[in-house]
C-alpha cells in the first residue's frame, strides 16, 4: 500500500504540507496588528525571547488563535469529507443537516433570554449553541429515519426543513430585538478571535478522537463511499455504520461551532480539493484534509484580522469569499472532464 | 441447500413478489428467465440482503439468512447486480479488492498473499489486466460488468447470484465467462443462480430453468420442459421457432 502511494508521490507531498503548516503557523503568529520577525516568533516558541509584553501577546493572544483556527479547519475538512462520502453527495457540507441553524437559534435564544428577559443561565452562549446544534441535527435524523434506515434524500430534505424552521425563529428574534443581538450575529458569521489555549486543547482532543475513530472505521468508510449496495455485498450493515459516523462527525463539528460560530465552505471545498489529489478515500485523505483544511483556515483567520485592521471581519465571510470562487472553479473544471 | 418458503414482498406499489416454496440444491446451476418487471432482480436483492423487509423465510443449510450476520453472509453469497455505479472515482482494482473484506478483520488494512492471488486470478480471467488503474466510472458497460464479475469471483463464495451478468458482454467474453461459471458448479460444487434474458444461454448452460412472471414462479423445470413454442408465447407473447442445438441437443429459439 505504501509502495503504491510513494509511486504517486503522495507521501512526499504530505511531508511538504506538514512543513508548510508549521511555517504558516509561525508566519501568521508573527503578523497582525503588531508585527514581529518570524525568527523572533520562533525564539518565543523555544523560549529564547526577552520582551515579555510582546511575548505575552504572541503566546497568549495570537498563537492559540492561529493554532485553534488550524484545528477547526482540520475538523471541518475531515467531517465534510466523511459526510460527503457516507451520504453519497459530493455537495454535502457539515452544516447541511441542520447543524448551523440549530446553533444560530441557540445563540440568539440565549442572548434574548439573558439580555432581554434577564434570565440567569449557568452556562455560556457557546454551550447553549452546542446543545441546540445537537438538538437540531437529532431532529433531522429522527425525521428522516425510516425504520432502521436513513435514506439520503430524506436526510437532505429534513435538513432543509428543520433548518428553515430554526432560521425563521432566529429571524423572528432578530427582528424583534435586533439592537441587542448585533454581537450575536457577528459571532454567528464565525469568529476565531476569542480562542484561547483552553479551547485549543479541547479542539485538539476532539480532532484526535475523530481521527482515531475514522481510522478504526476506515474500511467501512471505504465501502460506504462506494454505495450502500457495495457495503452489503462486502458484509457490513450500511445503516448502523452510517449512523455512527454521522453522530461522531456532528459532535465534532458542534464543538467547532460552539467555539467559533459558523464557518462555511471549508467542509465543502477542502475535501473536493483533497480528492483531486488523492482520489476518493483512503487513509491518506484524512491526513491531507487535516493540513489543507488547517492551512486554509489559518490563512482565512489571518485575512480576517488584517484586511481591515483594527476592525475584524467575521472569518465566515472570508471563507465564503475565498471558498465560493474556488468551488465554482472546481465545479467548472470537473464538468469539463465529464 | 437453499430453501425459500412463503416469501412475500412489496415495494408499496402494486408489484407483489410471492414465492411459496423453492428449493435449490448445492452445486446447481439455475437460471431465472421472465419478462421485464417480473421480479427477478427483486428476488436477487432480497436474497443478497439489499432488501430486508420481507415476510417469509430464506434458509441456507437450515439457517435463516435474516439471522446470519452481514459479514458471515458475505462469505456465503456473492452478487453481480444488474447494474452498479459509483459516485466517486474509484479505480477498478479498488472495487475488486472489496471482495476480500469479508475475510479480513476490519482493523487490518493490508491484504495477505491469498487475497492478492485470488484478486489477480479474477482480474486475469475477466481480462481486466489493462484496466486495473482505470476509473470504474469511465469504463464501458461490458467492462463494468466484467469488473463486478471479477469481484464476485474473488469473493469466492458457495453461492453466486448473477443478475443479467452477460447483458453487456460481447460473445467472446460471454462464452468464456459462462464456461468458467459452469466449471465452478461442476468442479467446486458452487451454487449459481443467474438471471437471463438470453433464453439460449440459459438453455445451454443450466439444467434447471425458473420462469418468473408477475412476481411469481410460473414454471420450473429442465430446458426441454420449459423452452417450448407454447410456453415462450405465453410468457413473453412472442412467436418463435424452437430448434435443437446441433451439438448439445438442448432447445434453442430463433426469432420468426
Ligand atoms: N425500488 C423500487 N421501488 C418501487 N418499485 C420497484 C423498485 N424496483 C423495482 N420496482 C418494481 O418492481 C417490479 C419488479 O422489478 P424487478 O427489478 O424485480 O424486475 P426484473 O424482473 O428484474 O425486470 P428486468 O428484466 O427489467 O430487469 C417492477 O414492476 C418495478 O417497477
Ligand atoms: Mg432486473
Amino acid at each position: 500500500m505504501t509502495k503504491y502511494l510513494k509511486k504517486r508521490g503522495k507521501i512526499p507531498l504530505l511531508v511538504f504540507l506538514i512543513i508548510i503548516s508549521f511555517i504558516m503557523f509561525l508566519l501568521f503568529s508573527s503578523f497582525g496588528t503588531v508585527n514581529i520577525k518570524i525568527s523572533d516568533t520562533f525564539r518565543i516558541l523555544i523560549n529564547k525571547y526577552d520582551n515579555s509584553v510582546i511575548k505575552n501577546l504572541i503566546i497568549n493572544a495570537r498563537m492559540p488563535r492561529v493554532a485553534g483556527s488550524f484545528i477547526i479547519g482540520s475538523i471541518l475538512a475531515i467531517s465534510g469529507n466523511v459526510l460527503q462520502l457516507i451520504i453519497q453527495n459530493p455537495l454535502a457540507d457539515p452544516y447541511l443537516i441542520g447543524l448551523s441553524s440549530g446553533a444560530s437559534f441557540g445563540a440568539v435564544l440565549y442572548a434574548a433570554l439573558t439580555l432581554i428577559y434577564s434570565f440567569s443561565i449557568p452556562f455560556g452562549m457557546e454551550s447553549f449553541a452546542f446543545a441546540f446544534s445537537l438538538f437540531s441535527t437529532f431532529l433531522v435524523i429522527l425525521i428522516s429515519k425510516r425504520g432502521k434506515k436513513i435514506p439520503v434524500v430524506s436526510l437532505i430534505l429534513s435538513g432543509v426543513i428543520v433548518s428553515s424552521l430554526f432560521n425563521s425563529f432566529t429571524t423572528f428574534f432578530t427582528v424583534l430585538y435586533w439592537r441587542n443581538l448585533i454581537h450575536v450575529n457577528v459571532w454567528l458569521m464565525g469568529s476565531t478571535a476569542s480562542l484561547d489555549w483552553n479551547d485549543f486543547f479541547i479542539l485538539l482532543t476532539v480532532l484526535i478522537v475523530l481521527i482515531i475513530i475514522i481510522f478504526m472505521m476506515s474500511k467501512y468508510l471505504n465501502l460506504l463511499s462506494m454505495g450502500e449496495e457495495m457495503s452489503v455485498y462486502s458484509g457490513i450493515n450500511p445503516d448502523s455504520v452510517r449512523l455512527i459516523l454521522l453522530l461522531v462527525n456532528i459532535l465534532a463539528v458542534s464543538f467547532c461551532v460552539s467555539k467559533a460560530g459558523i464557518i462555511g465552505f471549508v467542509g465543502l471545498v477542502i475535501p473536493h480539493i483533497v480528492r483531486l489529489i488523492t482520489g476518493p478515500y483512503s487513509g491518506i485523505t484524512t491526513f491531507y484534509n487535516i493540513f489543507v483544511g488547517g492551512i486554509f483556515l489559518m490563512f482565512s483567520d489571518f485575512l480576517s484580522r488584517s484586511l481591515f485592521a483594527p476592525t475584524e471581519l467575521p472569518i465566515g465571510v472570508i471563507t465564503s469569499f475565498v471558498g465560493a470562487p474556488v468551488f465554482i472553479f472546481i465545479l467548472k473544471r470537473s464538468r469539463k472532464n465529464d | 441447500m437453499i430453501k425459500i418458503s412463503d416469501l412475500n414482498f412489496t415495494y408499496g406499489n402494486n408489484f407483489k413478489l410471492n414465492i411459496n416454496n423453492l428449493e435449490i440444491n448445492n452445486g446447481e446451476n439455475l437460471s431465472i428467465i421472465g419478462p421485464n418487471g417480473s421480479g427477478k432482480s427483486t428476488l436477487i436483492k432480497i436474497f443478497s440482503g439489499i432488501i430486508n423487509y420481507y415476510s417469509g423465510k430464506i434458509e441456507i443449510e437450515n439457517n435463516d439468512i435474516s439471522k446470519i450476520s452481514k459479514k458471515k453472509l458475505s462469505r456465503i453469497i456473492s452478487t453481480v447486480p444488474q447494474d452498479f455505479t459509483t459516485i466517486y472515482d474509484y479505480n477498478t482494482e479498488n472495487i475488486i479488492e472489496t471482495s476480500r473484506y469479508p475475510y479480513t478483520s476490519f482493523f487490518n488494512l493490508s491484504e495477505n498473499k491469498e487475497d492478492r492471488d485470488i484478486i489477480d486470478y479474477a482480474i486475469k480471467i475477466t481480462d481486466l489486466e489493462r484496466y486495473r488503474k482505470k476509473y470504474y466510472s469511465e469504463l464501458s458497460g461490458g467492462e463494468k460488468q466484467r469488473v463486478m464479475i471479477a469481484r464476485a469471483i474473488a469473493q469466492d463464495t458457495e453461492i453466486m447470484l448473477l443478475d443479467e451478468f452477460t447483458s453487456h458482454l460481447d460473445p467472446g467474453h460471454t462464452q468464456n465467462l459462462m464456461k468458467i461459471i459452469q466449471n465452478y458448479c461442476i468442479n467446486k460444487n458452487k451454487t449459481v443462480i443467474s438471471v437471463f434474458h438470453d433464453i439460449n444461454l440459459a438453455s445451454l448452460y443450466s439444467k434447471r430453468i425458473l420462469v418468473m412472471k408477475d412476481g411469481e414462479i410460473k414454471l420450473d423445470g429442465t430446458p426441454y420442459e420449459i423452452i417450448t413454442r407454447k410456453n415462450i408465447e405465453e410468457i413473453y407473447g412472442f412467436d418463435c421457432t424452437v430448434i435443437s442445438h446441433p451439438i448439445y441437443k438442448v432447445p434453442q429459439i430463433i426469432f420468426n
